[in-house]
């Protein structure tokens, strides 16, 4: 069986070994997710790169180990990449930067379909944006400025002049009506 | 869900949000409350999948040159090299005494040259600093070279470059410490003038690059340098 056919957890196997080639299969596969989140997070495209470069680097030297009892593959690569960018957003400080962000990067970068993999993940995206959308503006609200815009809590409560336990109430009420919206949505296979 | 008091905690928990202390503090309660923890095991799932909820955008094609050429060079390196394997290993990890003889004579020179006054500080001011770069273009001595750092930007300037032979370009490289240069992911040739004026990255010092490299490539570029550099400037 080529490493085309190998399923993440398998190629990850290998990765361990010392492997770039399977390597390089895993970075085809969630590059495109790992860079729109980092450019989500940091508005800009040269901090989006330097973060997936550092998050994938960091998988490949292994400082940062795949355990499949933990989740899938991609949910493991994007939490290193949400962590990285998180550090980077803080080691910056470019919070108040990001409203400035790289004019039209969507339109030059959008990414393309391939293959029927990448449009069941696209397919995917597109419900996760719908039901985020759906949810109450003030849920939706505080679920962006925690996840992608790496503020606490705290922080959050002061910028919106709400209490803290309003802010957290939020967070949860609007994950659990997250959640009951993509009960259908099933993860792309990796 | 009720029953636990903290329980309103566990969607900051999974959305990363609460402060180091109140995380700490969370994550030894989680250990002994079954409320909590199937709190978070259900949320966990929606928070999951927040990232696809960033609009998807294709990565730019010289990011994935970059990491991979990182990714094969440590492969490689980590494979112990066979005698007949050596003499395989790149311009940048050879000892200059382990070459040919032709080779080695032209080399050193070149790397001596080259690394002797490499990163002569030109100016620093009002946050801009540049610095003079080495090169080596025995056809082209007036050729300069300078590496401009401004507002956490670094650009290559150079002056009465030849264009190189046929339709090669030049590329740029990053080298961390003694490690194999990497892609920046630039390529170029320069105008009519023999001018060019080209970004390099961010902050290089931050990611630890110590010396930025430009060497002659075939069209499109090289995974690794396949030539000697022509310039060689640190990172000051």
């Amino acid at each position: 069986m080529g490493l085309d056919q190998l399923a993440d957890e398998d190629l990850m196997q290998l990765v361990r070994r010392g492997d770039a080639s399977a390597f390089e299969r895993i970075y085809d596969r969630h590059a495109t997710a790992a860079f729109s989140l980092a450019y989500r997070m940091t508005g800009r495209r040269q901090s989006a790169e330097d973060v997936v470069q550092e998050a994938f680097l960091s998988m490949w030297r292994s400082g940062e180990r795949y355990d499949r009892a933990r989740g899938s593959v991609r949910t493991w690569v994007l939490g290193i990449v949400h962590n990285r960018a998180i550090d980077a957003l803080r080691r910056a400080m470019v919070h108040d930067r990001r409203r400035a962000s790289d004019e039209g990067i969507e339109e030059r970068f959008e990414a393309t379909e391939r293959t029927e993999i990448e449009v069941a993940r696209r397919d995917e995206a597109r419900e996760v944006r719908a039901a985020l959308e759906e949810l109450p503006a003030e849920q939706s609200r505080v679920i962006e400025l925690a996840y992608f815009g790496g503020f606490s809590h705290s922080e959050i409560a002061s910028m919106l002049e709400q209490p803290i336990g309003t802010v957290k109430g939020r967070m949860r009420l609007g994950l659990h009506k997250m959640r009951a919206l993509l009960a259908g949505v099933q993860e792309a296979p990796g | 869900m009720s029953g636990c008091p903290r329980h309103e905690d566990a969607g900051a928990y999974v959305l990363g949000a609460l402060g180091e202390a109140d995380r700490d503090e969370y994550v030894e309660h989680l250990r002994g409350c079954e409320i909590c923890q199937r709190e978070v095991a259900e949320l966990e799932v929606a928070a999951q999948a927040l990232p696809l909820a960033a609009p998807q955008l294709e990565p730019p094609p010289e990011l994935r040159v970059r990491i991979l050429a990182v990714v094969r060079e440590e492969a490689a390196a980590a494979a112990a090299p066979s005698p007949k394997e050596r003499a395989k290993v790149p311009w940048w990890r050879r000892p200059i005494v382990a070459l040919g003889p032709v080779p080695a004579t032209v080399l050193a020179c070149a790397l001596l040259a080259l690394g002797i006054g490499a990163g002569v500080l030109l100016t620093r001011e009002h946050g801009v600093t540049t610095t003079a770069a080495q090169v080596s273009l025995p056809g082209a001595p007036s050729a300069k070279a300078e590496l401009v750092h401004e507002d956490g930007d670094t650009r290559l300037r150079l002056r009465d470059f030849p264009a190189p032979a046929g339709d090669r370009v030049y590329e740029v490289w990053l080298q961390r410490g003694r490690r194999a240069p990497v892609p920046a992911g630039t390529l170029f040739r320069p105008g009519p003038d023999g001018r060019a004026d080209v970004r390099v990255g961010g902050d290089l010092k931050e990611r630890g690059v110590a010396r930025v490299l430009v060497s002659r490539e075939p069209p499109g570029g090289s995974p690794a340098p396949t030539s000697a550099p022509v310039v060689v400037a640190s990172v000051a």
